[in-house]
């Protein structure tokens, strides 16, 4: 970083110069060709000129040495022009064509010939009379050779110049563009971005592109300085918000948590592991983590159900779930579900809320319990009892089953309570359930107390004609027979008569078949108690 | 020779007194005996700038001019060759500085001129036409007034 703006400064020096430097060469390319072209056309035309010039300075001496065709002049005015270098050959002959003087240099006499001119020679006493011509030709070698030092000359003028001028140039550039750019880059570099720290714009260049580089630069400064100071507000908002939030996470005693289309924990609040579910967050293992729901609740499936719901219809939905804990001890929370529904109606996270209801659970339970159950024996009541049947008969229904109820109605129990008073009757009837419950061992089958002395027993899973009722009525008879124990040392003995009604035989509701139980446990009180009696079969019965 | 001048000087002046009211005529003479007839002015401007060396015999030709500054010679030069004085002055001068060739022996008058003529075979001269009376020159040329 530190070394970037020398590297930037000399790489735009050195790329200037490789330019200037090829433009020069190529100019000096162009121009000494063209120039070299001009310079021999000149140097030619020079010579031509010169030619003329010395032909006409000797022509008068040449016309003398011709008329009078001496030698001795000729001579003089051929060694005169052989004494310039660029004449190669002269000569002079008179008017019968023979030659007076001759002169060559040996060296360019095959050059001579494209060059050589006649003059020729006017009588003294006549001009229009020709009496001689005058030969001069030049030495092309010579003239090449002046020519080539010429044109080289001047290309090397013209390449000091160019080359001086693009020396002037590069350095003019350094200090008048790169310099200034380069102050103005480390510059840059030193400002710290958002502070109040300014540009300054380098000496003599407030008017031109390097004072307006400045002046821009400090502009964008300007405005990143209050971006990062709007940004830095913004983000202390958030962060106090954040803060906030995250202590309401962190603290409340609601259990939150985030979860993936596949019920995998992505996220959860401290309350929701240590307090609600009651596992520490580095003592789940990662197949917890990625199977939450079924792991923390006992019925998964109703979760996922929520789930379902929520996605369907794109609200919250809630229910108390029973957790799954360690020790076995009933927890039970509400959980609200929300579902983040992605574009193609799939499901992108799933958030719960789960607030321990465990107390107000049991407490429901509680006075459910108290609805349904009859206090003293604690088998259900009436109440209880009808809510049990009535799911009895449907599923006995919906799976093509039968179905027994027995009513059971105590003989003499009357008695007993006139005589040894409430107390004892109360023993005496908790003895009773403790029996029935005794002699009614299938789970799916229910002892309820119909209230008073009457009792009720449902059968469910009654295969048809089976003996299986009758036994058990029978075995109730007998067992309700033996003589009860009460409290100061008494034994009281008393009796029950049963009346069975079958589902569907005897009656498709709950009231068809209680009426005809009741109507057969009369039919065996009739028969003189202590016995069971069967309904009558196949008697309709409205209800 | 010497004598001859004097005498030259002698005879000449009262002609020459009379020439300037009518110009006379020049006559170039040779000796009566060269078989040369006629000469043109052109003829006789080579022998006078020393282009020809000889007549058209072969006969070796004794050119004899007149006095330096005589007016005679002025004429005669630009009659035959269209030169002035100084023109032929400065020619000579430059035929002469390569010590080959000679100008023109100079004779003060036409009586030196005749004389000369008169006693050399090969020789050839200038006279004012109005001076000459003499059977042992031949005027080959005249330039017409």
């Amino acid at each position: 970083m530190a070394e970037a703006p020398t590297q930037f400064r000399a790489h735009l020096k050195h790329k200037l110069a490789i330019r200037v430097t090829l433009g020069v060469f190529l100019f000096a390319l162009v121009a000494g060709a063209l120039n070299a072209w001009f310079v021999f056309n000149r140097q030619y035309s020079a010579a031509r000129t010169l030619q003329d010039q010395l032909a006409a300075t000797v022509r008068s001496s040449a016309a003398v040495a011709a008329f009078v065709k001496n030698e001795e002049i000729a001579r003089d005015v051929v060694t005169g022009l052989m004494s310039h270098p660029m004449v190669a050959e002269a000569r002079i002959t008179a008017d019968n064509g023979s030659t007076i003087y001759k002169s060559s240099r040996a060296q360019s006499e095959g050059a001579v010939e494209g060059t050589t001119v006649r003059y020729s020679l006017g009588s003294p006493v006549n001009a229009t009379e020709v009496i001689g011509q005058l030969e001069i030709g030049l030495d092309e070698g010579y003239i090449n050779a002046m020519a080539l030092d010429s044109a080289i000359r001047q290309l090397v003028v013209l390449a000091l110049q160019i080359g001086i001028s693009a020396l002037l140039l590069i350095v003019l550039f350094d200090f008048v563009v790169a310099r200034p750019l380069n102050k103005v880059a480390r510059r840059v570099e030193a400002v710290t971005p958002g502070s109040g720290e300014r540009l300054e714009v380098p000496r003599g260049h407030a008017d031109d592109e390097i004072g307006s580089l400045v002046h821009r630069s400090n502009l964008l400064l300007d405005t990143v300085q209050r971006t990062l100071q709007e940004e830095r507000e913004l983000r202390a908002k958030v962060e106090a918000m954040e803060e906030h939030y995250r202590r309401i996470f962190e603290t409340t005693n609601v259990g939150i948590m985030v979860l993936d289309q596949h019920g995998s924990l992505i996220n959860s609040n401290p309350a929701l592991l240590s307090r609600i579910v009651g596992i520490r967050i580095d003592g789940m293992q990662e197949a917890d983590s990625s199977k939450f729901i079924d792991t923390i609740f006992v019925e998964p499936a109703v979760v996922w159900s929520l789930i379902a719901k929520a996605t369907a219809s794109n609200r919250s939905t809630s229910e108390d779930c029973q957790l799954r804990t360690a020790d076995g001890s009933e927890r039970w929370v509400h959980c609200i579900i929300s579902v983040v529904v992605g574009q193609k109606d799939q499901i992108e996270l799933i958030e719960g809320v789960l607030y321990d209801v465990t107390d107000r659970k049991a407490a429901e339970d509680r006075a459910r319990r108290h609805a349904d159950h009859d206090a003293l024996t604690g088998l259900r009541n009436r109440r209880g009892m009808e809510f049990f049947l009535d799911r009895s008969l449907r599923h006995a229904a919906e799976d093509g089953e039968e179905l027994g109820v027995m009513l059971i109605d105590l003989d003499g129990f009357k008695a007993v309570n006139d005589t040894y008073g409430h107390e004892a009757g109360d023993q005496v009837l908790v003895g009773v359930a403790h029996r029935m419950l005794a002699r009614v061992r299938r789970s799916s089958d229910l002892v309820a107390r119909q209230g008073g002395d009457e009792f009720v027993v449902v059968a469910t899973h009654c295969g048809p004609g089976d003996q299986a009722l009758q036994e058990l009525a029978a075995d109730l008879v007998r067992a309700l027979r033996e003589p009860f124990p009460i409290a100061g040392g008494e034994i009281v003995q008393i009796g029950a008569s049963i009346g069975i009604a079958r589902y569907p035989t005897h009656g498709q509701t709950r009231h068809g078949l209680m009426a005809a139980a009741d109507a057969a446990m009369y039919e065996a009180k009739r028969a003189g108690k202590n016995r069971y009696a069967l309904a009558e079969p196949e008697k309709p019965i409205a209800g | 020779m010497r004598s001859s001048h004097i005498l030259g000087a002698v005879l000449g002046l009262p002609l020459l007194w009379l020439a300037p009211a009518a110009q006379a005529d020049i006559a170039v003479i040779v000796h009566a005996a060269n078989p040369v007839q006629q000469l043109t002015s052109r003829q006789v401007a080579e022998l006078y700038l020393g282009r020809s060396r000889t007549f058209t015999s072969g006969q070796y030709a004794q050119v004899v001019d007149q006095g330096i500054d005589d007016p005679v010679r002025s004429r005669f030069f630009k009659d035959i060759s269209g030169m002035s004085i100084g023109q032929v002055t400065a020619f000579w001068s430059r035929l002469k500085f390569t010590g080959q060739v000679q100008p023109p022996q100079n004779l003060d008058g036409d009586s030196a001129v005749l004389e000369f003529v008169r006693r050399n075979p090969g020789a050839i001269g200038y006279v004012s036409a109005t001076t000459l009376a003499d059977a042992r020159v031949k005027t080959v040329l005249v330039l017409r007034e």
